[in-house]
């Protein structure tokens, strides 16, 4: 009986991997810039949510560290040069009061099946701080779902004195769960929302900062401006249609202050290999991101559905991509892939 | 002679019996059966019971095939095994309903669906259409434990990651019990995901990575074995060559 034919096509198994890199792969400067631009929010969050959040980017980026060394040395490459930016991320779409083992859980996750086993940066389906987030959403809905720390009444946290690594905050009366937050946001002021003293993950808060951030970071064009364009502006139409007509929804000004839709938006949705290549296809995948997010959050179980929408989204970016005739591998070998491989 | 030919027989019988297990296991190597992989491993239990239950229609569907493969016409053959999988899948539905109802619970819908599992319509048409009764028997035996081991791998560590327990909801002593160094309680770090749909592909794609790897790493033995063979013979070949043309030159001089 014939084997399958997976069986003979491993030779490149364990050496350097030759598959083709996505065309629009960043370069290093790019890659830099983006995650000092997330280190700045960070920076942001120790003032808002207290240093524990260090702890929690330090355990993400051990723990992404230890695998991409480990797949580098067995692949006999060097070290993924988009290493910094997915501990990055999700460190920033983690809860602030997280227990570091669930970060540590996610950034594993996210780096060994959502890269690493792809062959690294720029091969990629989905983003891999996607994946990570994805899979703890899943497999620990309580401490994602209901375990908020709200900073107006607390103030920044201190690591407890008497059990490191952990916040001194008492999760069990004083968190608030996040569903009520994103329909009714409760007693904040429009202030609030801009300096990020709401409830939230850690990088999703500091309204100003993302948006001079995000636009920053498109005027140095490391992102195309469609994507987070189509995205927040279909929001705020569906939100603005369902406000006039039905109830129970935000105005479309606090749709995009809650959550982490507008964070996602700037930072994550245009990451340039796992977003269409056509400037057209850009756009349908921002509006179909706005739909899908609007539709998870608002008429589904699920709380936030900035993760799932994007997942879904970058899913059928290769069918986006076949819609607009353009292909996402690299066929010259150019600089830029030598780099990259 | 007479013994030797039997001894040979017995041997092939073993192969015959043994070749599921591993060298062509159904799930990680033909990729047969992947439904019920995918859809009964969250627990211990269901995979054991789907095995099982498989094991017994995989034998009985080949030992009727292989018994009656000469009167089944070649143009409909395949609607044949069909009814006789479904004759014996039903068999088992009622008899897990009677004496197993717990099981038939679990399992559900997917006990009527062991007739469409290509992994027992493969072996019918693969093997018990071409070979004699007991062969066939055995090789669906063979098979079915194969596919059993399978499945009970997969919802070992779905279950282990899902829940915590090891097996039939049994817990690793590690937690609180007074004086151990370690208290885990490994329900807390038990990881949903393990326990639904994702998690069985999750599951399933990581033992097949390792069992090619294993595959890979035999066969590169083996080919770097060769190329020695190659290269010895060659270098033999050589020396008689050089000890020929020293022997003509000895005789010149």
């Amino acid at each position: 009986m014939a084997r399958p034919n997976f069986m003979e096509s491993g030779d490149g198994f364990m050496n350097e991997t030759t598959a083709p890199v996505h065309i629009n792969t960043p370069t290093e400067k790019k890659l830099w810039l983006w995650t000092g631009f997330l280190g700045v929010l960070l920076l942001a969050a120790v003032v808002i949510f207290g240093p524990y959040v260090l702890f929690i980017a330090l355990t993400s980026y051990v723990v992404a560290l230890i695998i991409e060394w480990a797949f580098a040395k067995s692949r006999g490459m060097k070290i993924d040069r988009a290493w910094m930016i997915t501990p990055m991320i999700i460190t920033l779409m983690l809860p602030p009061i997280i227990p570091l083992w669930i970060a540590g859980v996610a950034t594993g996750f996210g780096v060994f099946f959502g890269k690493a086993i792809f062959g690294g940066h720029g091969r990629t389906v989905f983003n891999p701080a996607l994946v990570g987030v994805l899979f703890v959403l899943i497999s620990f809905p309580s401490q994602l779902n209901t375990q908020w720390f709200e900073p107006k009444d607390h103030g920044p946290l201190m690591p407890s004195t008497e059990n490191i690594g952990h916040p001194d905050f008492d999760v069990e009366n004083d968190a608030v769960s996040s569903p009520a937050l994103l329909r009714i946001p409760g007693n904040y002021t429009t202030g609030d929302f801009l300096l990020g003293r709401t409830a939230g993950a850690v990088g999703e808060t500091f309204m100003i900062g993302i948006i001079t951030l995000g636009i920053g970071l498109m005027l140095l064009k490391v992102f195309d401006w469609r994507v987070p364009l189509a995205l927040l502006g279909t929001m705020v139409v569906l939100t603005l249609i369902m406000n006039l007509v039905g109830t129970g929804y935000p105005s479309p000004v606090t749709s995009l202050l809650v959550g982490s839709a507008t964070f996602a938006a700037f930072f994550v949705a245009p990451d340039p290999v796992t977003s269409p290549i056509k400037s057209w296809g850009k756009v349908v995948y921002g509006i179909g991101a706005g739909i899908l997010i609007f539709l998870i959050r608002y008429e589904a179980a699920a709380v936030d559905g900035v993760v799932f929408g994007l997942i879904i989204m970058n899913a059928i970016t290769p069918l986006i991509d076949s819609w607009f005739n353009a292909s996402s591998a690299e066929t010259k070998t150019s600089d830029e892939t030598k780099e990259a491989t | 002679m007479a013994k030797t030919k039997n001894m040979k027989k017995e041997m092939s019988r073993l192969a015959n019996l043994t070749k599921g297990f591993f060298k062509e296991n159904p799930v990680f190597v033909f990729l047969l059966g992947l439904c019920p992989a995918l859809a009964v491993t969250g627990t211990v239990e269901a995979s054991l019971g789907m095995g099982l239950l498989v094991i017994f229609v995989l034998t009985g569907s080949n030992v009727v095939v292989s018994l009656i493969r000469k009167w089944i016409p070649h143009q409909i053959r395949v609607p044949s095994y069909i009814v006789i999988i479904s004759t014996f899948v039903t068999i088992v539905g009622l008899l897990t309903e009677a004496y197993a109802y717990a099981l038939h619970g679990e399992l559900g819908i997917f006990i009527p669906l062991i007739v469409v599992n290509c992994l027992i319509l493969g072996r019918a048409e693969s093997y018990a259409s071409k070979n004699k009764v007991h062969d066939a028997a055995i090789d669906g035996f063979g098979m079915g434990l194969g596919f059993l081991g399978a499945l009970v791998v997969i919802g070992f560590f779905r279950e282990f990651l899902s829940t915590g327990a090891i097996a039939y909801g049994v817990f690793l002593p590690l937690a609180e019990t007074p004086g151990s160094i370690i208290n885990i309680d490994s329900y807390v770090f038990s990881m949903d995901a393990f326990g639904q749909a994702p998690g069985g592909f999750l599951v399933i794609g990581l033992l097949l990575g390792i069992f090619n790897f294993v595959a890979i790493l035999k066969r590169n033995k083996k080919e770097r074995e060769r190329q020695r063979m190659i290269e010895e013979k060659k270098r033999q070949a050589l020396e008689r060559k050089r000890q020929k043309a020293q022997e003509k030159a000895g005789a010149k001089a």
